[in-house]
């Protein structure tokens, strides 16, 4: 573990130098504390190691001045708006896989259990009966992007992230799209339908689904 | 006195949550879907993947997840070009249709092609006649524009409409290819995407209603044209109620200009609101059959509404059509040209440009080489 610093006395003489990868994270400011003094030290004392520093610096700086430049034919709008997706991904995959028990709450007791238990069965029960009497129970896709569209008394046709979806009576029937690609889905009206255009991820072929209320 | 938390109790929630599963079962497909050929169909099923279907029992309700890739062969001696199958859940929605179309092919005879359907389905428990989802082809449109189908959904014209505005954009590619090179032809992908993306923000609906809202402060206006340069039709004059998000009894006078007799048209729309937002506002089909030359009034009893995507009305205050297309008696069919840039992209510029976007130009000029 002492040896986490590479050194090489071979390259340059019997004096022992760090070597260069040390030397690019040293200049990076990568190293850990105490790694950074030690190196730091040497650094100080030898003008060779502190030639290849200034170098490592240099060529980081000019990095970052060429990354602020937007590259020719870059669509931003797009860029941006694919990086919020991303995001969206991100989070929602993050609060997937963050870890749900705190410190606090590891020491659960049985009154903490028992209220938990009663919860759950006052949820799963509001769902079961949300879903038999039709009222929305079965829409767990996106819904950001719905309208409704009031075709006759008790029949809807409503487009949604990545489906539509026809509500008749209680009974659904929802066409989706969630295999497209990269969110390029677009709708289009006429009345007594829907449509959506999308890209299939999977075979690259375009595709139109379509459903008719009437 | 609190007590630990134990496996006791790591069972308890472990059954309160797993009583959210219970009733999910894995989907015998086979037993639920049909896929339904024709004797003479030019297709045949190779394989069916019915992946993660499943059916789970929610209190009265049955709901079943189906999601399966079909693939297909063609067994005809011509290249298809586009196919569109009917999805009927007629247990589960009477009258309820869908279809799923894969427009822009290339299969050529014995060549095998793929088509996903991912259907959700709610019904009532103890409804379980049958198969629940019954699939069959409605058209399949070949490389010379010969059709074979039934064409309950009128796929015929869908598709060869495609199949025009396909030709159309890709031999525009090509001329872009040729004139201005490989950069030329990535700014068109590029400038694609950016109106994919513009386009969606111009995104609204638009509805036929059954009924009106009682009229109050209804307001008749002319609305007005964009008249394509070779279109066959003309739109001479129109006038429609506006009243809030309501537009009644477009009204319009219509103008074959060419010797040949029309069958149908579709009546594109765009929408100002009363701050100056323009949307697209979907299609309307009107079948009409116009004699050479001749000339008619075109009145649509009927009140459609418009609204955006995220369901808020829109307070139409002027209203702009377009003829998207026009379908003679004989089939022939007419799109206008590339350079009119109209406001949504056909399906084989999304397919290109997606592929550009996924793969860059190379692929996209490879691809323009195929056809």
């Amino acid at each position: 573990m002492r040896n986490r610093i590479g050194y090489s006395g071979l390259e340059r003489g019997r004096t022992m130098h760090p070597d260069e990868a040390t030397l690019a994270l040293f200049a990076g400011g990568e190293l850990s504390r105490v790694e950074r003094w030690r190196v730091g030290w040497h650094v100080s004392r030898c003008a060779a190691c502190e030639a290849m520093v200034r170098d490592h610096k240099e060529a980081a700086e000019l990095l970052r001045n060429e990354l602020n430049v937007l590259p020719e034919r870059l669509h931003w709008d797009r860029l941006a708006a694919e990086m919020t997706g991303n995001i969206r991904v991100g989070v929602a995959a993050g609060q997937c896989v963050a870890p749900v028990l705190t410190r606090a709450s590891r020491r659960f007791d049985w009154q903490a259990a028992g209220v938990f238990a009663a919860a759950t069965v006052i949820v799963a029960g509001a769902y079961w009966l949300n879903l038999s009497t039709g009222r929305g129970g079965l829409t767990r896709l996106p819904a950001k992007a719905g309208v409704v569209r009031t075709i006759a008394p008790g029949v809807t046709l409503e487009a949604k992230d990545e489906a539509i979806e026809l509500q008749k009576n209680g009974s659904r029937f929802v066409l989706m799209h969630s295999n497209s690609d990269n969110g390029t889905a677009i709708y289009g009206s006429a009345p007594g339908s829907l449509r959506v255009s999308f890209v299939d991820k999977d075979s690259g072929q375009v595709t139109i689904n379509r459903v008719y209320a009437d | 006195m609190p007590t630990k938390f134990g496996p006791a109790q790591f069972g308890l929630l472990a059954v309160l949550c797993a009583s959210t599963l219970l009733g999910q079962s894995k989907l015998d497909p086979r037993s639920t879907m049909h896929i339904n050929l024709p004797k003479q169909s030019p297709i045949e099923v190779v394989h069916a993947d019915w992946g993660d279907s499943t059916a789970t029992e929610r209190g009265g309700a049955l709901l079943l997840d189906l999601h399966t890739s079909l693939q297909f062969r063609n067994t005809s001696h011509q290249r298809i070009r586009g196919v569109t199958l009917l999805v009927r859940a007629q247990d589960t929605m009477p009258g309820g249709r869908a279809s799923v179309s894969v427009p822009s092919l290339n299969v050529g005879p014995g060549d095998v092609f793929p088509v996903r359907i991912d259907l959700r389905l709610l019904r009532p428990l103890n409804n379980n006649q049958g198969p629940t989802v019954e699939v069959e082809v409605d058209g399949i449109l070949f490389e010379d524009f010969s059709f074979f189908g039934p064409n309950h959904l009128n796929s015929q014209r869908s598709m060869t409409v495609w199949e025009h505005e396909a030709r159309r954009d890709r031999k525009y590619f090509r001329s872009v290819l040729e004139t201005a090179g490989t950069d030329g032809l990535r700014d068109e992908m590029l400038a694609s995407l950016k109106r994919q993306a513009d386009r969606a923000a111009m995104d609204a609906r638009v509805s036929q209603s059954g009924r009106a809202t009682t009229v109050t402060t209804e307001r008749e206006v002319r609305f007005a044209f964009l008249n394509l340069p070779g279109s066959p039709v003309g739109l001479e004059a129109g006038s429609v109620g506006l009243n809030g998000d309501e537009v009644r009894r477009p009204r319009m006078s219509v103008a074959n200009v060419t010797s040949k007799p029309l069958r149908a048209m579709e009546i594109g729309w765009l929408v100002k609101d009363n701050r100056g937002r323009q949307y697209v506002a979907g299609s309307i089909p009107i079948e009409l059959p116009l004699g050479p030359r001749g000339k008619t009034t075109v009145v649509q009893d009927a009140v459609f509404r418009f609204a955006q995507p995220g369901g808020q009305t829109i307070n139409v205050e002027t209203m702009t059509g377009f003829v998207s297309s026009v379908e003679f008696a004989d089939g022939a069919v007419w799109i206008p040209a590339r350079d009119l840039r109209l406001p949504t992209p056909s399906p084989e510029e999304q397919r290109l440009a997606e592929l550009y976007r996924k793969r860059g130009i190379q692929a996209v000029i490879e691809e323009l080489r195929k056809f």
